[in-house]
């Protein structure tokens, strides 16, 4: 009849202390996750926001790609674009009627324009580039 | 390992862990022939066999199987062994294991053993101790416990509570234990999914080429958000100045856009009526008219 060699309210009070224990450590990583995913959500949201933000506004590329394609569309053949690291500068010679419509798509694109000069034979803009 | 035989009324001095043997007058020795073989029968029948001689209550038993249905069972009194253990001056955190005489001595028939002036006679294979008032002529043996190699047949005693069976205790820890894994595993799922939304995160970051540190992200989301607000705001200033334009058919010169402020020049038709039009929502910072043309620099 062999006994299992440990007294049994150390064994007790052991366990009482391990389950406390683990109740203290489980809520604890409890918030731990609940923050986690809290940060994680808001992180997410900032991320998403960055990047339509810069897909926007922020690329080169897209920025002077939107401005060829608007040219190209309305075929506009007197135009002269200037790029260099921190602007697009444009500058179109046409007839009232194309500079009207050129106007109109032109204010329809996000574009960041950080100045832009209309007169009846004249367009001329730039675009500010992150 | 130090063995010690426990009498009545010894001292001793321990200051390491001993092995002790019960005296005889410790306990009550039987041979019973209990035609049972379940351990767990056993434990419930022994005590109604011992129950014939005394009263049982306080008592605990152990047992040993001598042969098919032949125990050699014994009854004690926990409480009182650990009382004479405490009047013995043993610390009970030296006690290792506790024997029963009964079992470390080769119990012959009529022979007397001795050890510090107590004798014991084997009768009827049972180890009993001789009354210290009657003297025996039989030639004692001398226990020598450095000679005694222990039996595996030791009991265990709950030292520190005599308010909780031994049973329950151990079934209330086995509970809590259970539990307490069972939070640690809940535990480790929610480590795992911290962990997850960590590796998420820098993912994402990396898809989207975040800067490193998220008070940079938002300064720079700040600042494309400004870009943002003064592309609505032109167009918001340039479309309510137009729909003006169109609904007083005036003819629209030129416009120009610059460092926040619009310069719009109109053939002048009526200079009060687009100024007030046009104060309603924005600051006019200069107007003037020349060549019969109007002009105005408004702050958007």
């Amino acid at each position: 009849m062999k006994k299992l060699n440990i007294d049994p309210l150390f064994l007790l009070l052991s366990s009482i202390v391990l389950f406390v224990l683990s109740i203290y450590i489980l809520n604890t990583t409890y918030s731990k996750k609940t923050k986690s995913f809290d940060e994680f959500k808001n992180n997410s949201v900032i991320i998403k926001k960055y990047n339509n933000l810069k897909n926007t506004w922020a690329k080169k590329d897209i920025q002077a790609k939107k401005i060829n394609q608007l040219i190209k569309r309305l075929n506009i053949k007197n135009a002269n674009i200037t790029q260099n690291t921190n602007k697009i500068k444009v500058k179109i010679k046409s007839d009232i009627n194309k500079i009207d419509r050129f106007t109109n798509k032109l204010l329809n694109e996000k574009l960041n324009i950080t100045k832009l000069k209309i007169t009846k034979d004249e367009l001329s803009f730039e675009v500010g580039l992150l | 390992m130090s063995k010690i035989l426990l009498q009545k009324e010894n001292n001793y001095t321990i200051s390491e862990e001993v092995d002790i043997i019960l005296s005889a007058e410790l306990y009550s020795a039987r041979i019973f022939d209990i035609p049972i073989e379940s351990s767990k029968e056993l434990k419930l029948v022994i005590p109604d066999f011992f129950e014939e001689f005394f009263n049982i209550e306080g008592y605990s038993f152990y047992y040993v199987k001598l042969s098919k249905h032949k125990y050699l069972c014994f009854a004690y009194k926990q409480d009182d062994i650990l009382d004479i253990i405490k009047k013995s001056n043993i610390d009970l955190k030296y006690v290792k294991n506790i024997y029963f005489l009964q079992n470390e001595l080769k119990c012959e028939n009529d022979n007397v053993y001795e050890y510090n002036k107590t004798k014991y006679i084997c009768s009827n294979d049972i180890l009993v101790k001789i009354p210290d008032n009657i003297s025996v002529s039989t030639k004692a043996n001398k226990i020598d416990l450095n000679n005694i190699t222990l039996s595996k047949h030791n009991i265990f005693f709950n030292k520190s509570s005599k308010y909780i069976e031994n049973k329950t205790a151990y079934i209330i820890s086995f509970i809590f234990i259970i539990f307490a894994i069972f939070n640690f595993y809940k535990m480790s799922i929610l480590n795992t999914q911290i962990d997850n939304y960590d590796k998420k995160l820098d993912g994402l970051k990396q898809k989207y080429s975040i800067p490193s540190s998220m008070i940079q992200t938002k300064a720079i989301i700040g600042e494309y958000e400004e870009v943002k607000n003064n592309y609505e705001q032109y167009r918001t200033a340039l479309e309510y100045i137009l729909n003006y334009n169109q609904s007083i058919n005036t003819k629209l010169e030129d416009i120009e856009y610059k460092n926040n402020k619009l310069l719009i020049t109109f053939e002048n038709k009526n200079k009060e009526k687009l100024e007030k039009y046009i104060k309603k929502r924005y600051k006019i910072i200069s107007s003037h008219v020349y060549n019969n043309n109007l002009s105005i620099e408004v702050k958007i």
